[in-house]
């Protein structure tokens, strides 16, 4: 019971603090979103593009069967540990990776005949160019 | 581009390919809208059912001939997996007496020893188990199936030597090796991995991504095309009707930003598959995609634009689930029909799992081979 209205009481002064806030927001703008940005680069992620926002859900798409990993010509000629699990790589970017290992990956040439085995229409080039773009922005 | 087909089969699975097939072989020009590998590509390798004859030659033709198999075929689930039909790689690998079960270092999913016991008990046989290394190059973080296979493509050698010594120590009458034996060249992976144990090596059936699927996929493409049958990569966004006829349909090519194709047929085969393959869509409502034929979902009545989501499934997951028997209702010849049973278009032929009743996650393969030579015929 006093457990609750300490919650009550807390969540009452947070509201008041946030409403005289309210009017130093369009001052305070630059900071919050610096100080919000520097904590999560710090975690390694980084913030997406416009763009890839945009094509986000259709990566999401991704049922995991792994016909795209047997269609890639640059999967069969160097098979190298970052690939082990390929179809990880698609659906990568929602998952923990080790993305500065994905550099060391064979690079990809955007020849599209993963896109053409995947069954869910995922844009797979789109998508490797996002996971390059990251692991070279959090090396 | 073209001057109108005798038919235009939509989708180039099992179903697809049949008909187009059945209706090649009655001299028709056929052609076949495909938008990627589906269903088909993903099957572990074991056909049950009928093999139609045209289906039968093609697969030849593209370098996987099916046999009939001496028993039932190991999965690396553990069980054993009844097969009417399947390529000569699988076939061998029926469990016998004195068999070797033999696993791969580095290759996860493939417990030799458990396997061998699971196989084993369910064969009524006693088999062996070894692992073995596929040569010193095993990657640090393991082998996915396509990469081993890939590097046997390159050089079977290693691991042919490894099973000649395990077959030495072990005195097996034949070896069983999980499906990754070869990629573009499994059947010369295959002989030189034989020949170098002495004793006929098989493959276990696949798992997604399952090697002996996408080589069956790759084969029905290469039968398509000795047929004489035109494939084009796409999938239909448009269509023209007049009446109760398909007139054309208008294609989106999937590679680039190629313009979309019109494409003129007499007569078509529905053959798109289901949710996989991407024949029937749920997107709010449930669809399907081509031809916009009404949907019939079993237990909710006659075909439905408008659901209520919670009646496709069952609580209890154990039992059929009308989502995945949800489809376009046909009538005795095969073509769409509506709510009322009036046939929706005369001169549409469905097939496969995009068909009401039909179940994607039946096993399978003959009963859609065989649906779509009959589309084939009819339509042809």
């Amino acid at each position: 019971m006093r457990g609750r209205a300490f919650a009550w009481a807390n969540l009452g002064y947070r509201f008041a603090l946030h409403l005289l806030r309210l009017p130093l927001r369009p001052f305070r703008r630059g900071r919050d979103e610096a100080r919000f940005l520097g904590a999560v680069v710090r975690e390694g992620y980084v913030p997406l593009e416009a763009g890839e926002r945009e094509a986000f859900p259709s990566f999401m798409a991704c049922i995991g069967c792994g016909l795209c990993t047997l269609a890639c010509p640059s999967l069969r000629e160097a098979p190298r540990d970052a690939w082990a699990e390929a179809w990880t790589f698609v659906v990568g970017p929602s998952r923990s990776i080790d993305r500065p290992a994905l550099l060391d990956a064979p690079a990809c040439a955007r020849c599209g005949d993963c896109a053409l085995a995947c069954p869910m229409e995922v844009p797979i080039p789109r998508l490797t160019a996002l996971v390059e773009r990251l692991a070279s922005a959090a090396k | 581009m073209n001057d109108g087909y005798d038919l235009l089969v939509l989708g180039g699975g099992i179903a697809g390919a049949a008909a187009a097939l059945a209706a090649a072989r009655r001299g028709r020009r056929v052609a076949v809208v495909r938008g990627g590998p589906g269903a088909t590509a993903l099957s572990a390798g074991a056909w049950r059912g009928p093999l139609p004859v045209e289906v039968g030659e093609a697969l030849a033709e593209g370098g996987v001939p099916h046999e009939r198999p001496a028993g039932a075929l190991p999965h690396p689930r553990g069980e054993l997996v009844p097969a009417d039909h399947a390529a000569p790689a699988q076939c061998r690998a029926v469990p016998v007496e004195g068999a070797l079960v033999c696993g791969i270092v580095g290759l996860p999913g493939f417990d030799a020893a458990a396997l061998a016991r699971l196989w084993g008990e369910a064969a009524g046989v006693r088999l062996e188990a070894a692992v073995v290394a596929a040569g010193s190059g095993t990657p640090a973080a393991g082998w996915s199936p396509v990469a081993l296979a890939a590097a046997l493509d390159r050089d079977p050698s290693p691991l042919a030597d490894a099973l000649a010594e395990a077959v030495r120590v072990s005195g097996a009458t034949r070896v069983i090796v999980p499906a990754v034996a070869g990629l573009e060249r499994s059947a010369a992976v295959l002989a030189a991995l034989g020949e170098a144990a002495g004793v006929p090596v098989g493959e276990a059936l696949g798992v997604p991504p399952s090697l002996p699927g996408w080589r069956l996929d790759r084969a029905l493409l290469a039968g398509l095309a000795t047929a004489g049958v035109e494939v084009v990569q796409g999938r239909v966004v448009e269509r023209e009707v007049e009446g109760r006829r398909v007139v054309a349909v208008g294609v989106r090519p999937t590679r680039g930003d190629a313009e979309a194709l019109r494409l003129e047929a007499a007569a078509y085969v529905l053959a798109t598959g289901k949710y996989l393959g991407g024949g029937i869509v749920v997107e709010g409502t449930i669809r399907e995609a081509a031809l916009g034929c009404p949907v019939r979902v079993d237990h909710v009545g006659p075909p439905v634009e408008a659901f209520d989501a919670l009646a496709l499934t069952h609580a209890d997951r154990s039992l059929p689930q009308p989502l995945l028997r949800a489809g376009v209702e046909t009538d005795a010849q095969g073509r769409p029909v509506d709510g009322r049973g009036d046939v929706v278009y005369e001169n549409v032929y469905v097939a496969g799992t995009v068909r009401a009743g039909r179940s994607g996650s039946e096993p399978g393969l003959g009963a859609a081979a065989k649906e779509g030579v009959r589309a084939g015929e009819a339509a042809g």
